[in-house]
């Protein structure tokens, strides 16, 4: 049982029914990692305009956030953010288990082009040993084609993740 | 909000003396080019302009670290709006959150945020340098009201052994007088200190 109150979709109010019902309009169900957040509504605005930013984004490109995720939250050790992540590599991008175990001592194996194996090496560089990030990976990168922004974007989504992590750590959310 | 504009008439302060201890410091501390480009305040335009122009309405300045969020200026929005959510949580003292940033950026050897974080409390808050190194050295020495250094203590301990982190913490904090809002919104904030020093780490933003 979570250590915070999480309101349901049926007893939620105001802001957190509002921001519940577009998740619910737009997953199907409001997952108990979402719930968490309502006790800060805008916290729980800012969780989830996250989300839908990278909803917003190409498949190949949610695909390598997915994975980024999923990695991030085994190397943190927090499992409801490894099963539900993993499931939908499983379910939604057809990875396969083999794939995900595979990936999970070698990044460098996970089914993606060189462009988004390279961002995602980097990006568990970063969340591994951030001081060990050099001028050299960035020159790698930009050889690649790589901007400077897509850099960005993946090493502030697996920071990103770490808050999640911590937090449903924390918590203890429970599995849906 | 007003609580949150109290610390912009320090801030230069805070940055200047953090700058001059990294002078002095050993050449592996000292300042180096940031390994990414981002939008300065000159250059800044439409949403990342208007981030950057409430920032330095309330603190007086942008930091650094958060200009090199311009780079995806959905997340600077995104990021800016997070940060605001305890400023604006009247629970929190700035004293509070300054202790809570410099020993959640020591435990992640973030050299810029523990000095801009130490030259706060040094500067704006008064806080004598003794005081600061016993901090470092056992936060439970943190000089804080109970209720205040309760919620210190749970939001390092999440950020260090979340797994650890039990009813009983929780409920001691209700006891005291937080509420589930405020701890939610301390622990998210603690939280975002550890991606904030990651982020600076790697791309040497100082």
């Amino acid at each position: 049982m979570s250590l915070l109150t999480m309101p349901t979709v049926e007893n939620a109010t105001g802001e957190v029914k509002e921001i519940f019902d577009e998740i619910q309009a737009a997953f199907g169900m409001v997952p108990n990692g979402i719930r968490l957040w309502s006790a800060s509504p805008k916290a729980l605005r800012g969780q989830w305009d996250h989300i839908k930013h990278r909803m917003s984004k190409d498949q190949e490109n949610q695909k390598l956030h997915t994975i980024i995720r999923y990695l991030v939250s085994d190397e943190s050790g927090c499992k409801y953010c490894v099963g539900f992540n993993g499931g939908m590599l499983m379910n939604h991008y057809d990875v396969t288990q083999d794939e995900l175990i595979a990936m999970n001592d070698k990044p460098s194996t996970a089914p993606l082009d060189e462009r988004n194996k390279a961002l995602l090496i980097f990006a568990m560089k970063a969340v591994k040993d951030a001081e060990s990030v050099t001028a050299e990976d960035i020159n790698l990168l930009k050889r690649l084609g790589i901007t400077e922004t897509e850099m960005f974007d993946i090493v502030h989504a697996a920071s990103h993740m770490l808050v999640v992590n911590t937090l449903f750590k924390t918590f203890k959310v429970q599995q849906d | 909000m007003k609580l949150f504009t109290k610390i912009s008439t320090i801030t230069a302060l805070a940055l200047s003396l953090t700058l001059s201890a990294s002078a002095t410091q050993d050449p592996s501390t000292q300042l180096v080019k940031p390994l990414i480009s981002y939008v300065s305040e000159a250059d800044a335009k439409d949403d990342v302009k208007a981030v950057y122009a409430e920032i330095k309405s309330i603190w007086g300045m942008v930091p650094e670290p958060i200009k090199g969020l311009s780079l995806n200026p959905k997340m600077l929005r995104n990021t800016w709006e997070s940060y605001k959510v305890m400023g604006e949580n009247k629970n929190f003292s700035e004293k509070l959150g300054a202790m809570m940033r410099m020993l959640v950026a020591e435990k992640n050897n973030c050299e810029f945020c523990v000095g801009f974080n130490k030259g706060m409390l040094m500067g704006m808050l008064k806080v004598p340098e003794d005081e600061i190194l016993a901090l470092q050295k056992d936060p439970t020495t943190a000089k804080l009201p109970a209720k205040e250094k309760a919620m210190l203590l749970l939001m390092l301990k999440s950020t260090s052994t979340p797994h650890d982190v039990n009813k009983a913490d929780i409920d001691g904090l209700k006891k005291l007088g937080w509420s589930e809002k405020d701890i939610m919104e301390g622990v998210n904030q603690a939280t975002h200190m550890v991606a904030t020093a990651l982020f600076i780490d790697t791309f040497k933003i100082q």
